[in-house]
């Protein structure tokens, strides 16, 4: 009985172990993937690189229990992907189908990529508790949503009364607003591992130094 | 040999932090109600004035000394929550999208200093109940200094000015905050004569304010008073003060209604188009369909926003300062900026809310007292953020101090250092 559960246990191990390697793999992926996206076209210029990769060194050190600094190097390399979500979020990759053509935004097909690296990880069951230190951020999160969204419904009223103002350009703010926030949830939990946030940092350092030396 | 116990290095350490650091937050807060008077014109004052130079001081002071290593007492103890650093990162970190670096630059310098050296200065003067308290006083003498310069320049010499302050929105802001503190401060005293002081402060407030922003920031700040203080005569207090308030001004008239009318109606003067700061409002949250993370920099909306109202009518008639905090922050640093300011919000107004409902107002009285009126000048800055902005310089300090305040009374009180 004891070597019958011992073997289960030894089984449960490995499957954790590969499922948290594949979806590590996956969110590395998306990361790569968008950046070298990012390399070559940028619909909002990076007038200085240099700001991202110092933020981007700093990711490169492990903290080890000085759990504040842990939690800043996860802000800043949170906000380093949004950067790659926000410059593919204006480039559109199209898809022929027969006669017509499927036309997705180029951060759809990253975000797929975080999304199956999100779920891997929730198979895994590894995935430390949010601490109390985060509890507010995420709250944070709806404050913001629900401090946009009332904005937008004020002037809405307003707005439309006065010059039949739409609220087409709005549609698309609470699109990108969603994507971001889906970025966040399937790459927070990511980002407690020292070694996501090394090679992630290495990942962004490189594509800075890059865009340094091509914008001369 | 005698050897010191913790408690004995902690206790001379406090009065120490109090000989030092309470005259300089006692400077940074008085001289906040003179704004940049005398020296408005003066580039180099608006930058170093006293407030921003007592912030670098003790910055550079409490750096110098834990380089010395000759105390036990770190900077560390005394910085923010890493919600504001966290703030201040993407704020860095968004200087990288800014058309103007000088601008940019100088704007997050300016913010570091001040959010940081602003809540290690106020941290460590208010190191016991004492000091809190004489903090309390001097910011209530600040309000009411201020309030007191913008009805004598307004009523008594029959100008436009508002006090010290060049913008009838800046000076919104920091009466909208510093008013709440002071006014919930002395009506939740048992003494008939700080409760009067209270009542008046909080009446000549409203007959002072120009503006929208600055009304519903202090009545915001009195009704969250009124909803969560536990003491049932300070609730009544702010009841009776907000009629009297009400009454007061309805007898004033036209001179009061106009300047908050005018600022409060919907239409331009031309009578056909909404008001522009409404139109404002909408191409900052525009910007964030492109922008969303990158936004336009640190204090740099102005080189961006225009390319935003898409048709919406540009009319050039939005008056200096009139800006929406909120979306400022939104726009300028994107969503991760709004987020960690929010979170610093949320950090500091539930402590607040925690404080006020673990308070025994009757075993804890001051402590009761100090938790009221920092949460409702929270919620004040919170509301006045919506009509102007906590990041200007000469409001930042208020905003910096109330969020010290809640800092300094859960530590003494809560965490029980006192």
């Amino acid at each position: 009985m004891r070597k019958t559960v011992s073997i289960n246990d030894q089984r449960n191990g490995i499957t954790n172990t590969v499922l948290r390697s594949v979806g590590f793999t996956f969110n590395l992926m998306a990361v790569m993937v968008s950046s070298f996206a990012t390399f070559f076209t940028r619909p909002v210029p990076i007038e200085r690189p240099l700001i991202l990769l110092l933020g981007s060194f700093l990711c490169l050190f492990n903290f080890k229990k000085l759990w504040s600094l842990v939690l800043l190097q996860k802000i800043i390399l949170l906000y380093l992907i949004c950067i790659l979500f926000n410059q593919l979020l204006l480039l559109f990759v199209r898809i022929p189908l027969g006669q017509t053509c499927l036309t997705f935004p180029a951060s759809f097909w990253a975000l797929i990529l975080l999304l199956a690296g999100f779920v891997l990880i929730k198979a895994a069951k590894i995935d430390s508790p949010i601490t109390a230190r985060e509890r507010d951020l995420f709250i944070g999160w709806a404050a913001c949503f629900g401090l946009i969204v009332s904005h937008m419904m004020l002037l809405i009223m307003m707005l439309s009364k006065f010059y039949g103002y739409g609220y087409g350009h709005n549609l698309k703010v609470i699109k990108s607003l969603y994507l971001y926030f889906s970025v966040f949830i399937f790459s927070w939990s990511q980002l407690d591992s020292v070694h996501f946030r090394q090679i992630t940092a290495a990942v962004f350092a490189a594509l800075y130094i890059c865009l340094i030396i091509v914008k001369g | 040999m005698i050897l010191k116990s913790d408690a004995d290095i902690a206790d001379s350490q406090t009065i120490w932090h109090q000989r030092l650091y309470l005259p300089i937050a006692a400077i940074a807060i008085a001289a906040s109600a003179f704004h940049f008077w005398p020296f408005g014109n003066s580039r180099i004052w608006r930058v170093l004035n006293l407030p921003n130079l007592a912030c670098i001081g003790v910055l550079v002071v409490q750096i110098l000394i834990s380089i010395s290593k000759k105390t036990n007492s770190p900077i560390s103890s005394s910085l923010p929550h890493v919600s504001v650093f966290a703030y201040l990162a993407v704020n860095f970190l968004s200087i990288a999208f800014a058309a103007g670096l000088f601008r940019s630059v100088s704007f997050t310098i300016k913010l570091s200093i001040v959010l940081t050296g602003g809540c290690v200065l106020f941290s460590l003067a208010a190191a016991n109940e004492r000091s809190i308290k004489t903090i309390y006083y001097l910011a209530t003498v600040a309000a009411a200094t201020s309030v007191g310069a913008c009805l004598f320049r307004r009523f008594a010499q029959a100008t436009s000015s508002f006090g010290f302050f060049e913008s009838l929105y800046k000076y919104g802001s920091y009466i909208g905050i510093l008013v709440p503190l002071g006014g919930i401060y002395l009506l939740s005293s048992r003494k008939t004569v700080e409760i009067f002081l209270g009542m008046v402060l909080i009446v000549c407030a409203y007959l002072s304010s120009g503006s929208i922003g600055a009304v519903a920031a202090i009545t915001s700040g009195l009704l969250s008073a009124l909803i969560f203080n536990r003491k049932r005569t300070a609730k009544l207090l702010v009841v009776i003060s907000l009629a009297l308030s009400t009454a007061a001004l309805l007898a004033a008239g036209p001179a009061f209604f106009k300047n908050v009318w005018d600022d409060f109606k919907l239409l331009e003067t031309d009578g056909k188009n909404l008001r522009q700061r409404y139109i404002e409002w909408q191409a900052e949250i525009n910007l964030l369909e492109s922008r969303g993370i990158t936004g336009t920099g640190p204090g740099c909306i102005n080189d961006y926003r225009s390319n935003f109202y898409y048709r919406l009518p540009k009319l050039n008639t939005l008056e200096a300062f009139d800006q929406n905090g909120w979306l400022t922050v939104a726009a300028e640093t994107g969503i991760l900026g709004l987020i960690t300011f929010c979170w610093i919000i949320i950090h500091y107004g539930g402590t607040a809310v925690t404080m006020i409902f673990n308070i025994d107002p009757v075993r804890e009285p001051f402590a009761h007292r100090f938790a009221a009126a920092a949460m409702a000048a929270l919620f004040s800055a919170c509301t006045a953020n919506l009509f102007s902005s906590v990041h200007y310089n000469g409001v930042l300090i208020v905003f910096v101090l109330v969020l010290s305040l809640i800092s300094a009374v859960n530590k003494v009180y809560i965490k029980g250092y006192r």
